[in-house]
C-alpha cells in the first residue's frame, strides 16, 4: 500500500518534471541559459581598456 | 577609478598541471601492476612493490589525484565563467589545492607501506580521511559561495552536476569512513558484516556515479558546447537528465554484492535500479553527441572534439554494459572475472580520461595566453594512440573475463569442477600481455600530452588576467 503510494508520487513528480521542462514559458529562459558557455571568456583586461 | 574584477585562474592552472602530473604517475603505476600480472616476478619480492599495495595506489592516483584534480580545475574554471564572478575566496581555494596535494602525497607514502582501511576506493587511513573531509568541506564552501554570489540569474546545468558531485561525495566519504581509531594508523569500522558491505558499496558505486559520472558530466555540459561553438542540443533534456540520474544512481550499489550474504531483495533492488539507469545515462550521452548535429564536419579538423565525442561513445558503451552486467544471471558469469576490470577501464579510460583530456586541451591555451595548443598534430596522434590502447585493453579483458567465468563454472558429469583455478590463470596470460600493451599505448599518449602542454606554456604570453564581464546595464 505505502510502497504503491510512494511509487505513484515519484512517478507523478517525474512526469511533472518533464511537463515543467517542456512547458512553453521555460523556452526563452532555457535558450538563454544554453548560450552561457558560448560567451567570450578570453578578454585579458589590459588590452580592452579604452 | 574602479578596480577591475578578474577570474581566479591561478588555482585552475595549478590543478590543471596536477591533473597531467598525477595522470602520468597514476597510469605508470597501473602499467607496473599490469606487468606484474603478466610477469609476477616483477614484484622483486619487495613488500612495498607487491600488487596488493600498488593496486590501491593506482586506483587512488588515477581516480582521486588525476580525476580529482581535473574536476577541481574544471569546476573552478566553469563556475566562474558561467556565474560571471570571481571564485569566492582565494585563500580557501588555495587551501583546497595544497590540501588535496597533501592528501595525495600521504596516499603515495601510506599505501605502499601497507597502511589501509581495506575498503575498496576508501583505503586511506583515518588521519588522511580527516584531511580529506577538511579539504572537501572547504571545496563545497568555495563552490557554493561562488554560486551564491553569481551575477547571472540562472545556474547553468554544468554547475548543477558539479554541485551534486561535491555534496554527494561529502556525504559518502563521511559515512563510509566512520571508524573507531585504536592507534594513529589503525581503526575499526562502526559497521560490521553485511551492513559494512552494503555501506561500502553504497559508497563505492556512488563514487562511480557522482565522482566519475556526475562530475565529468559537468565537464561535458560546458566544454562540449564550448569546443563545438554551439549550445547544448536540448537544455530541457539536460534538466530531466540531471534529476533522473541523481535520483536513480543512489540505489544501484547492491549490484556489487550479487550472490553474497546481502539479502536477496536488496540485490534485486540494486539490479532494477541499475537497469533503469540506462535511460538517463543514454539521455545524457545523446544530448552531448547531438550538440554536434549540423556540425559533424568539425570532427574532421578538431582532434579535441574527437576526444570529447569518443568519450561520450565510451560513456554510452559502458553505461549499456553496466546495467547488463548487473542482471543477476549475467553477473553470475562476469563477477570476480577480468570482464569487470575491462568494464571499469572502458569507463575510466574511455569516458573519464578522454573527457578530461579534451577539457584540458580546450582550456589550457587560454590559461597560458596562447592562441592554441602548440601542436594540433600531436593531439591527433595522442587521440589515435590512446583509442587503440583502450580498444586493446577492453577487448583483451572481455575475452579473458568470459573465458574465466566459463572455466570456473564448468563441471564434469560427476559434479566435480572441470578446471582448477590455476588453469584459468594460465589461460589468461596472453590477455594480460595484450592489456599491458594497450596500457603502454595509453600511457604514451599521456607523455605526448605532457610534452605538448610544456611547449604550449613556453609559447604562451604567460598567465593572463581575465576580466569578469560587466553586466550590460551597469
Amino acid at each position: 500500500m505505502i510502497s504503491g503510494i510512494l511509487t505513484s508520487i515519484l512517478m507523478l513528480t517525474f512526469l511533472g518534471l518533464w511537463a515543467w521542462a517542456w512547458s512553453n514559458h521555460r523556452r526563452v529562459d532555457f535558450s538563454e541559459a544554453a548560450h552561457i558557455p558560448l560567451e567570450d571568456d578570453s578578454r585579458p583586461y589590459p588590452e580592452d581598456k579604452p | 577609478m574602479q578596480s577591475v574584477e578578474t577570474y581566479n585562474d591561478k588555482v585552475v592552472r595549478q590543478f590543471t598541471m596536477a591533473t597531467i602530473f598525477w595522470g602520468v604517475i597514476g597510469m605508470l603505476v597501473g602499467l607496473v601492476i599490469a606487468a606484474q600480472l603478466a610477469w609476477p616476478a616483477l614484484n622483486f619480492d619487495i613488500a612495498w612493490l607487491s600488487y596488493g599495495r600498488l593496486r590501491p595506489l593506482h586506483t587512488n592516483a588515477v581516480v582521486f589525484a588525476f580525476g580529482g584534480s581535473g574536476l577541481f580545475a574544471t569546476s573552478y574554471y566553469v563556475v566562474q565563467r558561467t556565474c560571471h564572478v570571481r571564485l569566492f575566496s582565494d585563500r580557501l581555494a588555495a587551501f583546497t589545492f595544497w590540501g588535496w596535494q597533501a592528501v595525495i602525497v600521504a596516499a603515495v607514502i601510506s599505501l605502499p607501506l601497507g597502511l589501509t582501511q581495506t575498503h575498496e576506493y576508501a583505503e586511506l587511513i583515518w588521519p588522511i580521511d580527516l584531511l580529506i573531509t577538511a579539504v572537501w568541506v572547504t571545496y563545497a564552501v568555495v563552490f557554493f559561495m561562488t554560486i551564491a554570489r553569481r551575477r547571472i540569474r540562472h545556474i547553468y546545468v554544468a554547475n548543477w552536476f558539479f554541485g551534486a558531485y561535491i555534496l554527494t561525495i561529502a556525504v559518502l566519504h563521511i559515512f563510509n569512513n566512520l571508524q573507531v581509531p585504536v592507534s594513529w594508523t589503525e581503526s575499526y569500522p562502526v559497521y560490521s558484516g553485511a551492513v559494512d558491505a552494503m555501506v561500502q558499496w553504497w559508497y563505492g558505486h556512488n563514487a562511480v556515479g557522482f565522482f566519475l559520472t556526475a562530475g565529468f558530466l559537468g565537464i561535458m555540459y560546458y566544454y562540449v558546447p564550448k569546443q563545438a561553438q554551439r549550445p547544448v542540443y536540448s537544455y530541457r533534456l539536460s534538466v530531466v537528465h540531471f534529476w533522473a540520474l541523481i535520483s536513480i544512481y543512489m540505489w544501484a550499489g547492491p549490484h556489487h554484492l550479487h550472490y553474497t550474504a546481502l539479502p536477496d531483495w536488496a540485490q534485486s533492488i540494486g539490479m532494477v535500479f541499475s537497469l533503469i539507469l540506462l535511460a538517463p545515462s543514454w539521455g545524457g550521452m545523446i544530448n552531448g553527441m547531438m550538440t554536434l548535429s549540423g556540425a559533424w564536419h568539425k570532427l574532421r579538423t578538431d582532434p579535441i572534439l574527437k576526444f570529447m565525442i569518443v568519450s561520450l561513445s565510451f560513456y554510452g558503451m559502458s553505461t549499456f554494459e553496466g546495467p547488463m552486467m548487473s542482471i543477476k544471471t549475467v553477473n553470475a558469469l562476469s563477477h570476480y572475472t577480468d570482464w569487470t576490470v575491462g568494464h571499469v577501464h572502458a569507463g575510466a579510460l574511455g569516458w573519464v580520461a578522454f573527457i578530461t583530456i579534451g577539457a584540458v586541451y580546450s582550456m589550457l591555451p587560454k590559461l597560458y595566453g596562447a592562441e592554441r595548443m602548440y601542436s594540433i598534430k600531436a593531439i591527433d596522434a595522442h587521440f589515435w594512440i590512446a583509442t587503440i590502447g583502450i580498444v586493446l585493453y577492453i577487448t583483451a579483458m572481455w575475452i579473458a573475463g568470459v573465458m574465466q567465468g566459463l572455466m570456473w563454472r564448468a563441471t564434469n558429469p560427476d559434479g566435480t569442477l572441470t578446471y582448477t583455478f590455476i588453469e584459468s590463470v594460465r589461460q589468461t596470460y596472453p590477455y594480460y600481455v595484450t592489456r599491458f600493451v594497450g596500457g603502454i599505448l595509453f600511457f604514451s599518449g599521456m607523455l605526448i600530452m605532457a610534452w605538448n602542454v610544456r611547449k604550449t606554456c613556453q609559447m604562451g604570453a604567460g598567465a593572463p588576467l581575465v576580466r569578469v564581464p560587466v553586466p550590460a546595464h551597469a
